[in-house]
């Protein structure tokens, strides 16, 4: 008995000791609310999980993780507003990214000026590597290489005419232009580049366009809804490609549910999907507890958002303190392994180790098609 | 106005700065130079060590590439092919972006473009000529490049590696902004210099010199050395104001003597004056001493004589040889006393005339020989008791209007010189006075034969006070009194000529007559 009371006495003062220090702050604002409200959503749950994850391991450095999250409704200038509250006001240790290439851009100002290491898990535009920024570094691909492996796989399959249109946002014409340069590299005819101003739902005109030129492969650069409406309109000219793709909003459950057997067969590329069919060390483990906590599995935006963190920490870890520059450095040369895959970047904070994921909505299923070596089932055209 | 007469050039601040700043801005930019240089050698010799290892770098890529289809057994596949070399192509830019390289590169085959992230057109590269794994210059709308060229025979691939010489422009703007940084620096610096040699020189130097300018002296205090020198001028002020007080002194007292020295030697002139006179009193004192001696014995022995006679007459004892002798004697002794009276009466008109003459200083009109002879015989109580012919040479007829009395006394004094100085005791010799008559001009030429004067003593003869018989009562003024005669009263001049053991010879030239 005095053997136990020793033993509780011991682990109260340990307790007392550990919550005495200060927790590791980390600051993050996601549009939890508004048009990235889904992917923002994503981000959010795998921070929160990724938080009590590293807590129970007993934190970062002996310290606990403490995470404060805002929403910024989607607005880039909130957002930016919210990032300067949490590093002048909340005094956080570090920040997350937002989600959105147009709102990372805004938060970016503040990061960069106060030097706060950004890992871009909810961005990849490639307009953002192009700004000399020194704390900014990529969890996944940049944008113009979502298409790369879609366009490998059409190539295989002989398709050769390819028309491409995209949103006027930052990122979806990364998405098109990279499109279009990997088709002309492949030697396939590139017979349409075109744009459409973001937030028009009635993509009609554009599918009549792309039907009229006999085309065989359409890409569509956008976010969720661009997906989803590009599809509608295809619908409604009674038209279909032998391979239609997507960037962003195919990958999610929502695409389906949305369009239900409409879905079926479309493509798109995803930056890690989840049970191990991205076999990396603790998807599959994520995948489950992620499920278990939220009831809804999670898309390559959660993974990512998780892998972050996972990023931090070893960077953390490894710079034995929390001095933002010594950390920064350490991102800019780390090479580690997360649930997202490998994570290693070039001199300007690109991501080039990490690879990407070729999918395709095949009997209500989310199927891995590419790359070869690791798809689950065979693509298939129309 | 010259640069240089510019009033900033002379000041001190600017003669202390000026070295400085031309030595900090000769030296700044032969730094400059030289730093420019070497980071531009620099620069090229980077440039070309970047390409060399990149166009290695790249070559590997690029085999990789090639390398995987091989392996995988794609070789012959054309769609393998394409993705393989589509997925290069992306190796290599991503290579080319981190290494901040330019690169061109395509197929010789169809001269294809196949990647290309600058605005250079292929056929510009073709027209180049590059040469193959070599460094070239290539010149591409006015920006210059360093560039390796190389292949890649497997698939045909020409690969243009470019290097931006612009692309070191940062280090060199760095430099040249140090360097601006710098050269406003030293600017500064010279400006607080100015200031502070303004402060720490310019400034005691001006406390220094504006009481000096009013004539006062300094009393600086504050910078040790300037402290000092301000004491020590004030030192110098002092004992140079002492001295000028000592000057002034020693000035008026010099006045003084001056003025002493000039009355006495009027004194003295008038005293020369009146013992030349007094001499000529005593010459002619002693010759009238003689005839009225004889005068005196004549009539003392005729008063006998006749007391005598008259003695005997009345006692009537006399004879008539007796009486016819008293008549004889007594008409021996009248006839002498009366020469002797006559004599004794032409020596005092002589010495009346020469006398007064000397003493009035009038202008008249005078027989130059008449009178000179009248003045020669004033001096003959000297001239006889010498064995010197004093001979005249003069017009008879020769009349003048000046002053006598002057002509008397130039011609005694020198006269009395020459028997004092230029000849020994019973020494025979000849003076020569020689007179010469011109229209408007009067010559008058007096040699004598004497010891002559030495050449020192030549130039000196006519300066007061000067003799060289001191010792025997000589007054160094008697040459002196001719010379001011003859130039102040009669306006004329005397020379002397006179070489030792030839006797001397003084010209008088007079215009005024």
């Amino acid at each position: 008995m005095n053997s136990l009371l020793k033993i509780l006495f011991y682990l109260s003062i340990f307790v007392t000791i550990s919550y005495s220090v200060e927790p590791i702050k980390i600051g993050v604002s996601l549009g939890l609310t508004g048009k990235y409200s889904f992917m923002s959503n994503m981000n959010k749950m795998a921070y929160e999980l990724w938080i009590e994850n590293i807590n129970n391991k007993g934190g970062i450095l002996g310290r606990e993780v403490k995470l404060i999250l805002y929403d910024d409704n989607s607005n880039p200038s909130k957002a930016k507003e919210l990032y300067e509250q949490l590093i002048l006001k909340d005094k956080v240790d570090f920040v997350f990214a937002p989600y959105s290439s147009g709102i990372t851009q805004q938060v970016l100002l503040v990061t960069e000026r106060y030097g706060y290491p950004l890992l871009s898990s909810g961005a990849a535009a490639d307009i953002l590597w192009k700004q000399g920024h020194k704390y900014f570094f990529g969890v996944f691909i940049p944008a113009n290489k979502y298409t790369k492996g879609f366009l490998e796989l059409a190539l295989r399959k002989g398709l050769t005419k390819v028309a491409i249109v995209s949103a006027d946002d930052s990122f979806s014409k990364s998405i098109a232009s990279g499109a279009n340069k990997w088709a002309k590299r492949l030697g396939m005819d590139v017979i349409l580049f075109d744009s459409f101003k973001k937030g028009i739902k009635d993509l009609d005109y554009i599918a009549d366009k792309v039907k009229s030129l006999n085309t065989e492969v359409l890409i569509v650069g956008g976010h969720f809804y661009e997906s989803i409406d590009m599809r509608q309109s295809l619908k409604n000219i009674a038209w279909y490609p032998k391979a239609y793709y997507a960037s962003v909003g195919p990958v999610t459950q929502k695409y389906y549910d949305s369009l239900k057997s409409d879905a079926e067969l479309t493509f798109s590329s995803s930056q890690w999907e989840p049970y191990g069919l991205a076999p990396y060390p603790g998807a599959k483990e994520f995948s489950e507890n992620f499920f278990k906590r939220y009831q809804v599995d999670p898309t390559y935006h959660a993974s990512s958002a998780y892998a972050a963190g996972q990023i931090l920490e070893t960077a953390i870890k490894k710079a034995k303190s929390l001095d933002r520059n010594k950390v920064r450095d350490v991102l800019s040369s780390l090479d580690t392994i997360t649930i997202m895959g490998r994570y290693g970047v070039d001199n300007f904070g690109v991501q080039i180790r990490h690879l990407s994921l070729v999918i395709q909505w095949q009997n209500g299923e989310k199927e891995v098609v590419g790359p070869e070596n690791i798809k689950t089932v065979d693509a298939i055209l129309k | 106005m010259k640069l240089y007469d510019l009033n900033v050039f002379h000041k001190l601040t600017f003669k202390i700065v000026f070295p400085v700043f031309i030595t900090m801005s000769i030296l700044g930019i032969f730094l400059y130079s030289f730093i420019l240089n070497t980071v531009t050698e620099f620069s090229l010799q980077s440039i070309k060590k970047d390409l060399n290892t990149a166009s290695r770098s790249l070559y590997n890529v690029v085999d990789d590439g090639f390398g995987k289809l091989l392996n995988t057994g794609n070789s012959l596949d054309k769609i393998s092919i394409r993705i393989q070399k589509a997925d290069t192509l992306g190796e290599i830019e991503d290579f080319i972006r981190n290494v901040n390289l330019t690169v061109i590169l395509f197929e010789s085959k169809h001269n294809k473009l196949l990647l290309n992230n600058t605005n250079y057109n292929l056929k510009d590269v073709l027209n180049a000529k590059l040469l193959e794994n070599k460094i070239s210059n290539l010149r591409y709308k006015e920006r210059d490049y360093y560039v390796w060229y190389f292949t890649f025979e497997p698939w045909q691939w020409n690969i243009v590696l470019m290097k931006d010489v612009r692309d070191y422009s940062g280090l060199i703007q760095r430099v040249q902004i140090i360097y601006l940084a710098t050269g406003i620096m030293v600017f500064i610096i010279s400006l607080v210099l100015i200031y502070y040699l303004h402060k720490t020189i310019k400034v005691p130097i001006a406390r220094l010199i504006a009481p000096i300018k009013m004539k006062s002296s300094p009393n600086y205090t504050g910078v040790y050395e300037f402290e000092f020198l301000s004491n020590s001028i004030r030192d110098m002020m002092n004992v140079i104001k002492e001295n000028e007080n000592i000057q002034k002194r020693k000035a008026d007292e010099l006045e003084k003597t001056i003025k002493e020295l000039k009355l006495m030697q009027t004194q003295l002139i008038e005293s020369e004056k009146m013992a030349a006179l007094g001499g000529l009193v005593a010459g002619v004192a002693h010759e009238i001493n003689t005839p009225v001696g004889n005068g005196i014995t004549g009539i003392t022995h005729l008063v006998d004589i006749t007391a005598s006679i008259s003695k005997k007459y009345k006692f009537d004892d006399i004879s008539e040889d007796e009486f016819e002798e008293y008549l004889k004697t007594s008409s021996d002794l009248s006839s002498m006393i009366s020469i002797n009276l006559q004599k004794t009466a032409h020596l005092v008109k002589s010495f009346k005339q020469v006398a007064v003459d000397q003493s009035t200083e009038e202008k008249r009109k005078f027989n130059l020989k008449e009178y000179l002879n009248e003045v020669l015989f004033s001096l003959s109580p000297i001239t006889q008791k010498t064995k010197l012919s004093i001979i005249l040479n003069c017009d008879d007829s020769l009349v003048i209007n000046s002053y006598p009395g002057a002509f008397s006394q130039v011609i005694s004094n020198l006269i009395i010189n020459s028997i004092r100085h230029g000849y020994k005791e019973k020494q025979v010799g000849t003076i020569l006075i020689i007179v010469s008559k011109y229209i408007d001009s009067l010559k008058i030429t007096y040699k004598d034969d004497g010891c002559g004067i030495s050449k020192d003593n030549l130039e000196k003869i006519f300066d007061p006070f000067f003799t060289t018989n001191r010792k025997a009562g000589g007054t160094g003024l008697g040459l002196n009194i001719i010379q001011n005669i003859i130039v102040k009263n009669l306006k004329g001049t005397i020379t002397c000529m006179s070489e030792k053991n030839h006797g001397v010879e003084f010209t008088i030239n007079i215009s005024e007559l």
